[in-house]
Parts: structure tokens; sequence; C-alpha cells
């Protein structure tokens, strides 16, 4: 079963800055599909963020840098583990395995990197929706 | 030209008396053989003294001895009859066997030995040593049994002092004893080694006791006694009880100290090996200037030792890499062929990676929505708060969660962390002179 | 505020002169003065004053740098500049540790690691790059290091039972 509407919507709000919008969605989100769908998504659109900003130039040292500025943005970001963080971005694009990581862990460390990726991108409107295409593309794929 | 071989006893080495390169099929044979072969009269027969030997030496290396007719034939041509056989007389074939059965223990005296060599009218003149009665077997052992090697007990004083007494730690030399000195070496106990002149209670070894004699023990049984006679066993010796310098930096928490470095052991009972005595010698507070001089002073030293700089090949190091290695060369066509199908492929590799499936999908991007928005926002929120650090803290006793650190843990960990200081210093020379170029 | 100290420490314990050439030896990157002090600290007990003079020394080096306040993001920066200086040895500090080891010298309650061989490490780590950060000359090493030592002494005194 595919991406469907309502979560792309969703996801598609909390990436805009429609956090209210977004809120309500989850809300609404049919818990059985999302458990598929809605982790497809944002493991898609976390790939390819990480696939553009660290694939040709992603030594190590400037993953760790990266994460240590997400974690001190806000305690909240502080929260990661970054051992993880650093793990799951270097699965991406090196040979970094990270079957030992918990499903929910890597989804919710995927989820606020994907985040911090899309704020440091500085998408426009039309970027931003050309991203979110190309991760739901990317999705139905692996769906499929 | 006339070849002597000489040999002295002392080595039990054979040389040559003279430099030249002559053969034995140059060499004068004996008048007698010679003479044998005066009344051969064919022109195809040759020099019997060059050709004969020569015939015979090569055939000797076959797996079949020639027959006679055969050694005949190849001799003086296959028309040969035995009509033209030189007499040797009916003792020649068993010429050796003849010899070996007047001699009770099989074996010709000197005389006999030169004479089937050279001929009966062969003499000693020619640079025959003159060994003499103390050339033999029994007197040479009789030497070996005289005063020059030290009893047990004479070994056990010139090494420990003449306090020194036998215990179960002197290994037991049974007959059986085949000079294997590292098995006497892992049954000793005492100290680490000798040359740096600590050897017990009493550093001089009591010199006339040594010159006595001692018949009663066997020479294989002293041989094992004592320090070890042999280079290659001395070697081992010292090797078992001084680390060297290499070993020590590898794995330093498990080196022995070398008595070179420790206190005078005068005032100390020697401690057997591998418990290193106690360095209750260093200074428990040495000043600034004190330190910071052995400081300067290992600089200095390491400094003046390029060799061993980090990262310099010195001749004899394994090469960084193996010549095997092929990662820093450009791909191959095939390899470019595979990236390119594997970009195609990508999200897949991406799947199989970062994708799972799992319960709770929305529970968990709940839980993590407060962080989301804080770095989606615009404008970005402050941060962490700032925090006063307390002026006096308390001291609390070691957590006893923590546990003992054993010391090749603790080594490790200085030398793998030791390096981080290296890493940094690298890093920061590499920022400053980069910095200083643009 | 109540502050673990970095190692299980003996009463008694003692720092030698060749702790404090090695540990002013690793500070400056020296690899062959640090290997040569090791090569000279063998036997089971010639490092047990080293530990408690690198975590005394990375005390007074955290304190000396963040001064009279500090911020969670400040103490994450450093710690990810540590890490990233070793780029692919990054592994060799662990983030969490290293943090935690930072805060506790800044006063802070938080829980400790239990390995005191990883604790050990980030505490190397972070004095190191912080008396590069701070530009420190040999004679404010020197001081640095000395007042490490004096502190351990205290240190060690006042954890000896009272009778």
């Amino acid at each position: 079963m595919p991406v469907s509407d309502e979560q792309f919507a969703t996801l598609s709000a909390q990436l805009a800055g429609r956090f209210d919008e977004h809120k309500r969605l989850l809300d609404e989100l049919d818990p059985i599909a999302a458990r598929t769908g809605y982790s497809a998504l944002v493991s898609a659109a976390f790939s390819i963020a990480v696939d553009r900003r660290f694939a040709k130039n992603g030594d190590v040292g400037r993953v760790v840098e990266f994460v240590s500025d997400v974690r001190a943005r806000s305690e909240a970001t502080a929260q990661i583990d970054p051992r993880t963080a650093e793990r799951v971005i270097l699965a991406v694009y090196t040979d970094e395995q990270i079957d030992d990581i918990d499903p929910r862990t890597s989804f919710e460390t995927q989820l606020v990197l994907l985040a911090a990726l899309i704020a440091d991108a500085g998408y426009d409107t039309p970027a931003l929706d050309e991203f979110l295409a190309e991760a739901r593309q990317v999705a139905d794929q692996w769906l499929s | 030209m006339s070849e002597r071989y000489s040999q002295s006893t002392e080595t039990g080495s054979i040389t040559t008396s003279e430099t030249s390169t002559t053969t034995l099929n140059e060499r004068e044979p004996a008048p007698d053989s010679a003479d044998r072969h005066q009344d051969t009269s064919t022109a195809e027969r040759r020099d019997y003294g060059q050709d004969h030997d020569a015939a015979i030496e090569a055939r000797l290396d076959e797996a079949d001895l020639p027959t006679r007719a055969e050694s005949r034939a190849a001799t003086w041509g296959p028309d040969a009859t035995d009509e033209d056989d030189p007499d040797f007389g009916d003792e020649y074939d068993s010429d050796l066997q003849a010899l070996l059965a007047t001699h009770d223990d099989g074996l010709p005296s000197r005389a006999e030995s030169r004479a089937a060599t050279w001929g009966p009218d062969a003499t000693d003149e020619d640079n025959e040593p003159a060994l003499g009665p103390e050339s033999g077997d029994a007197a040479i052992e009789a030497r070996l049994d005289e005063a020059d090697l030290p009893t047990r007990a004479e070994s056990r004083a010139a090494t420990w002092g003449p306090a020194a007494t036998s215990d179960e730690t002197d290994a037991e030399l049974a007959g059986e004893y085949d000079g294997d000195l590292s098995a006497v070496a892992a049954g000793r106990d005492g100290p680490a080694e000798q040359d740096s002149g600590v050897t017990g209670p009493s550093a001089d070894p009591p010199a006339s006791e040594s010159a006595s004699v001692n018949s009663e023990q066997s020479f294989e049984a002293r041989r094992g006694t004592g320090p070890p006679t042999t280079v290659n066993a001395e070697t081992q010796w010292h090797a078992e009880h001084e680390l060297p310098v290499a070993a020590t930096q590898d794995q330093p928490g498990a080196a022995l100290h070398t008595q070179k470095d420790s206190a005078p052991a005068s005032d100390h009972e020697l401690e057997r090996p591998g418990q290193p005595e106690k360095r209750d010698d260093l200074p428990a507070s040495g000043d600034l200037a004190l330190w910071r001089a052995m400081y300067q002073e290992f600089r200095e030293t390491q400094a003046s030792d390029t060799g061993r700089e980090s990262g310099s090949n010195v001749v004899g190091d394994k090469p960084d890499r193996s010549p095997g290695d092929i990662s820093d060369l450009p791909p191959t066509g095939e390899q470019l062929l595979e990236a390119e199908s594997d970009e195609a492929t990508r999200p897949e590799k991406f799947r199989n990676k970062v994708y799972r499936a799992f319960d709770d999908v929305t529970d968990a991007a709940k839980d993590q929505g407060e962080a989301v928005q804080n770095l989606l926002e615009r404008p970005p929120p402050a941060g962490h708060p700032e925090v006063a650090v307390p002026s006096r803290p308390e001291i609390v006793p070691a957590s006893s969660q923590q546990g003992p650190i054993d010391a090749g843990t603790m080594v490790e960990t200085f030398l793998v962390v030791g390096v981080l200081g290296y890493e940094i210093a690298r890093w920061l020379r590499h920022k400053v002179n980069s910095h200083g170029r643009s | 505020m109540a502050l673990l100290t970095g190692s299980a420490q003996e009463p008694g314990t003692t720092v030698s002169d060749l702790h404090m050439v090695y540990l002013r030896g690793q500070i400056s990157g020296e690899e062959g003065v640090m290997r040569e002090a090791l090569r000279r600290l063998a036997g089971p007990q010639a490092m047990d004053g080293l530990l408690p003079l690198i975590y005394e020394a990375f005390v007074i080096a955290v304190q000396q740098k963040f001064g009279p306040a500090f911020t969670r993001s400040q103490v994450i920066r450093l710690v990810a500049q540590v890490r990233a200086v070793l780029g692919e040895g990054a592994e060799l500090v662990d983030p969490v540790t290293a943090e935690a080891e930072v805060l506790l010298a800044l006063g802070q309650r938080v829980p400790a690691s239990a390995d005191g061989t990883v604790r050990a490490a980030a505490q190397m780590a972070v004095l190191d790059v912080i008396v590069r950060d701070l530009d420190l000359d040999e004679d404010a090493i020197a001081t640095l290091l000395n007042q490490a030592r004096q502190n351990t002494g205290r240190r060690a005194v006042s954890a000896q039972p009272t009778e």
C-alpha cells in the first residue's frame, strides 16, 4: 500500500512549519497504516536529505559537528543520543550498520535530524514541495 | 703439486696448508700405482694418474658400480682385454677389507692410512702435526675434567654470593640433561641480570674457589651450572630477564624493570623476576623545577632519536600497507559500470538500511514534536539556559560503581588516548599552518 | 554541589615527577616523551597516581574555560569539537560520557559512566583540547599541572577516614 494522502499531508505540514495543522492530522492518522506508510515516508525523506547534504563530502568530523549543532539548539534536541544520530546519518551513505538500533529510536532520531536538515537547507515552498514529492516517490517504491 | 691437509685438534677444522687449487685429479699418484701402468703400449691409453682416477670417481657416483670389464672398456676402449689388466695383486679388490681385518677396532693407524694413500714410502714430514698422546679423546676428556670448569657450588657462589645455598630452585641436572639452558633459567628465581653488577649480598665472587678442582662431579652435570657459557644461551638468558626497550613500549604495564633503571639494591632484598621491586625510591613530591627539568630532558632525548618519530619509516619496519592494497588506485571500467547501476538502486539501498516498520509510529512522532518544532521555528529558540558554576564544589568519595582499573587496562587506555594528544597537536599545527597561508 | 571524583583514589596515592612528565608530554602531544615516561612507569602500582592527576587537571581546565557560568550547548559543542578533531577516531571518546564528565567538573549532578577507562579517556581528550583552546603557554601549563598535583594530595587527605 503506497503512502496515503493523509500521511503525506501530515509530514508536509510539519516540515512547512504549520505545527497545529500537523498535530491535528497526526491525531487523525490510522495507526495501522502509519506503521508502514508514514514511517516509510519519514525515512525516505531523511535519506534524501542526508544524501543531498553529506554524500559528496560526509567525513565523520562533519557528521559529528552537525549532530552536536543539532543537539545544542535546544534542550529538547539535546536529548538525542549523539552516537545514534551519527550512525543513522552514516548508514545512509556508508557501510554503517544500524540493525542493532531500536526501530522506534531510529525513527525518532531520523525525524529530528530531518527537521534540522530541512531547516538548514532553507527551502522555499516550491523546493520543499519538490523535495517531498521525491520522498513520496521513493517511499512508494519501498512499499511496492 | 702435492697437497697436504692439516688438521687442528683445537678447532677440529680442516684447512688446506697451501692455497693452490690442485684437485684430486692433479694429485701425484703413489709411485707403485704409477709404475703399474708403465707397460701400457696402446696409444689410446691415457695417463693412468689422471683419467683413471676420474673414471673411477665418476662411476662411484652412480648407483651401480661397473664390473671390471666395464671399467676396462671405459679405460682402455671396447677392444681391451683382460690380458692387459695391471696386476694389482690378489689383495687389491679387498684391500680395504684386508686393512680392516688387520685391526681390532676396524680403523687403520695413521701410518697405514698414509701408506694406503701415498704409498709405503710416504712419511709424515709434510706438515702433519705432531698430535702426540694428548690428542687422544681420553686426554681431551681429562683436560675437561680439570680446574677451568667450576663446580655447581662454585657457580652458585660466583653468581649469588658465598652465602647462597642450594634450595629447591636449583634445577635438577640429571644424567639426561642435554644442555637445555632455558630449562635451567626457567627454574631460577634469582635477580634479573648480572652485568649491572648487582649480584646479591656480595658482588665479588670468590676467585680462589673457582679455581679448585672437583673431580667428583661429571662434566655433563657441571656444564649446566652457573651463568651461561655459550653465546646463544647467554643471549637467551638475558632476554628472559631483561625486556628490550621496544617491548616495554608496547607493553609497558608488563615490563620488568631493568637493573640499570632501578635504585641500588644493597638495602633491599632482590625480587624475583616478574615482581618488580617497589618504587618507593621515587620522589613523592618533587618540586616544579625538578619535573620540568626531567620533561626537558625527555624532550631532548626524544628529539635526537629521529628514527623513532611517529610516522617515519625505519628500515626493517613493516610497510604501512600491504603491497596488494589497491584501494588508492582509480576504479576500473567495470567498477565504474557497477557504480552507475548502484545509483539506480540507491533508494532501495536506503530502504534496506534506514526503514523499518514498527508499532506506535504516531506516538513516536508525537514524542519528537517539540524537538522538531524547535528546529523548524522561525526565529529559532534561544537554546540552552545559562547555568552558574558552584564556587566551592564539595568532595564526594569515589563512586562504588566505578571499581578498580587494572594496570594493563589503564596502560592501554593511556596509550590509546595518548595518541589523542598527538593527533590534536598535529591538527592544531595544520590549522595554524593553513591559517598562516590564507 | 557534590562532585564525583575521577577515579577510585586510594588514600596516600602520590603523584610522582614521572606522572607529571607523562601528562605534560601528553598535553603537548609529544608521543616520545609519553612513551618514555610510560616505559619507566612499569609495575602494578606505578601508575596509581596518574589517574587522579589527570582528573584534577581536567577539572581545573574545565572550570578555567567555562568561568562562572555555562550553557549545556557549550558543553555539547566542546565535546563535539574534541571528537571532530579525532575524525575517524571519534569513537575513542564517548560523547555522553565526555559531556557528563564536563558537567560533573562544573558541579552538576549527572550520572557518571561506570567505566573508569572511558571516563579517563574522555577527561584526557577534553583536557588536551581545552589547554590548546585556552592557548596556555609553558608556564601556565606547568602551573596548572602543579595545582592539579596539589589538589590530588589534598583530596587524598580529605578522603581518608577520620578516627
